[in-house]
């Protein structure tokens, strides 16, 4: 008697998954469907095999246009077929060219897409005065949100300091 | 010879079990293709700024860089053997590569590989945050002087996005001859790679499990500050450590006479044959490294057992002999050398 996939009770589990969290060790049973869209499968597929088509790639906000036969960067001239071929970008201004395809793969494999670790001192720069204003930002519509209008005017002029350091 | 190797030479932290740890960081200069990408004029104008910044880091350091073009098959072979440099960075055809080492061989900074530049700091044991340290201010020094491209979302841009965000490759290498022997190896790799952690042999890709010695790495480089990542990957080292050393007493408790039978005709054929080739030589060395750990024998004399692993590899070896050797040659003289390292205990046993 075969194990039915506890995940959708419809198919046969054909993988043991093992999941380690907090510590804790669990074993589940999925069909190979569901495991892949658990993420569990994920592991044993590199990046080169996803970017090389194993898994189709198409823009997720649904204009359905590939990859391939996409746009190329204008800085070094990698395509979209290049990518796929390789599984590297061509050079740095590529992740703003690609990004629409390739976001989504980096979170994927990351499980993230937001950058947490260090900020270079020269090229960070711009990124850390973005990140003081990202975050005063929000503090700004907080206090307005709560009527603190003598906090919102300090923070509103700090904003304002902060973008105009920026473009000395 | 001559060169010092730290992670070789010296034992570290946990190190009856981990032989190293190593520290990596992807960066790539801003508005430069990445290697696959860059022809040969570029990628030597690439090479270089990275070697004039080098030149111009604090005297400290002991940076000494080469171009792989000015070094031998065999130096450039030597390199991988001492994982200083990588397979890939030192595959024909060379075009612009380079590596930087210091003094110590601690350190070492590929240029041209996968990105740019590939910052390494290897320390003998478990040593990853030690590492990580050094690699930091390194980067910072180099940073001084270099664009490197960076963005908000993605932090540090590599050539592959396995790498983006950090850059950060954080890795052991391990020596788990109790695990491989009582199978457990398999699914404690299994269950490694669901928390996305990555298993591979002691030269990379395609060298699994030769002489039970493996390095396990983190796969997520984004998402995570670095020292997060350090920290995960140092406690899943101590876990593996902790496995290994339970199974190596549950080997001595449960086949105390299959476990002595197997070091000691390691122990027996590493001592008396006349030719050995190198699988043979690595996985004896690892067998007879058990039984030193169990103090079922006494511990290799004027060598640590990464240094043998590392000695006995074709380009080490032949630059010990001090010439060019062809295979039976060098199988002989591997044979001999070895000996060297167990000679002095022979008389005593």
């Amino acid at each position: 008697m075969s194990v039915m996939c506890e995940r959708c009770g419809q198919r046969p589990a054909a993988l043991q998954v093992t999941e380690v969290k907090d510590g804790e060790r669990r074993e589940h049973h999925l069909c190979e469907p569901c495991a892949r869209q658990e993420g569990a499968l994920l592991p044993v597929l590199s990046l080169a095999h996803i970017l090389g088509g194993l898994v189709p790639l198409e823009s997720p906000d649904g204009a359905g246009d590939a990859l391939t036969g996409g746009p190329s960067c204008p800085e070094c001239g990698w395509t979209g077929a290049q990518i796929q071929h390789t599984g590297q970008m061509g050079c740095p201004h590529c992740y703003e060219v690609f990004g629409r395809w390739v976001d989504p793969v980096v979170r994927r494999i990351h499980g993230s897409n937001e950058h947490r670790g260090k900020i270079p001192s020269r090229t960070g720069q711009a990124v850390r005065r973005q990140r003081t204003l990202s975050l005063l930002r929000s503090q700004l519509a907080d206090a307005v949100a709560q009527e603190e209008f003598e906090r919102a005017a300090e923070l509103r002029d700090q904003i304002r300091a902060q973008q105009q350091t920026g473009e000395v | 010879m001559g060169a010092e190797t730290a992670w070789m030479q010296a034992t570290g932290p946990e190190g009856d079990v981990v032989m190293a740890s190593r520290v990596r960081l992807a960066r790539n200069l801003q508005g430069i293709p990445f290697p696959v990408h860059l022809d040969a004029e570029r990628g030597r104008a690439m090479t270089d700024r990275v070697l004039e910044a080098v030149a111009h880091l604090s005297s400290d350091w002991q940076l000494r860089p080469v171009r792989l073009e000015t070094l031998s098959p065999l130096d450039r072979q030597i390199l991988v053997e001492k994982h200083l440099a990588s397979p890939l960075l030192v595959a024909d055809p060379i075009r612009y590569e380079a590596v930087v080492t210091d003094g110590r061989e601690t350190v070492s900074i590929m240029v041209g590989e996968e990105d740019h530049l590939r910052i390494q700091v290897l320390l003998p044991g478990l040593g990853l945050s030690e590492a990580w340290t050094v690699a930091d201010r390194l980067d910072d020094a180099f940073e001084a002087q270099l664009d490197f491209a960076f963005d908000a979302d993605h932090g540090y841009l590599t050539a592959y996005p396995t790498n983006v965000g950090t850059g950060l490759r954080a890795s052991v290498m391990v020596h788990l001859p109790a695990l491989v022997l009582t199978r457990e190896a398999g699914s404690l790799f299994h269950t490694l790679a669901q928390t996305g952690v990555v298993v591979r042999g002691l030269y990379g890709e395609g060298s699994e499990g030769r002489g039970s010695i493996f390095q396990i790495s983190n796969q997520v480089s984004l998402g995570r500050s670095e020292e997060e990542m350090v920290h995960a990957l140092t406690v899943v080292a101590e876990q593996v450590v902790g496995r290994e050393r339970h199974a190596r007493q549950q080997l001595e408790k449960t086949a105390p006479v299959a476990l002595a039978d197997r070091v000691g005709r390691a122990f027996g054929v590493l001592g008396h044959a006349r030719v050995l080739t190198s699988e043979e030589a690595l996985q004896l060395l690892s067998d007879v490294q058990l039984g030193v750990s169990l103090d079922l024998l006494p511990a290799f004399s004027g060598a640590t057992f990464s240094e043998l692993v590392s000695l006995t590899r074709p380009g080490l070896l032949q630059r010990q002999a001090g010439r060019e050797l062809d295979a039976g040659e060098r199988d002989r003289i591997r044979a001999d050398l070895i000996q060297e390292h167990l000679a002095s205990r022979s008389g005593a046993a």
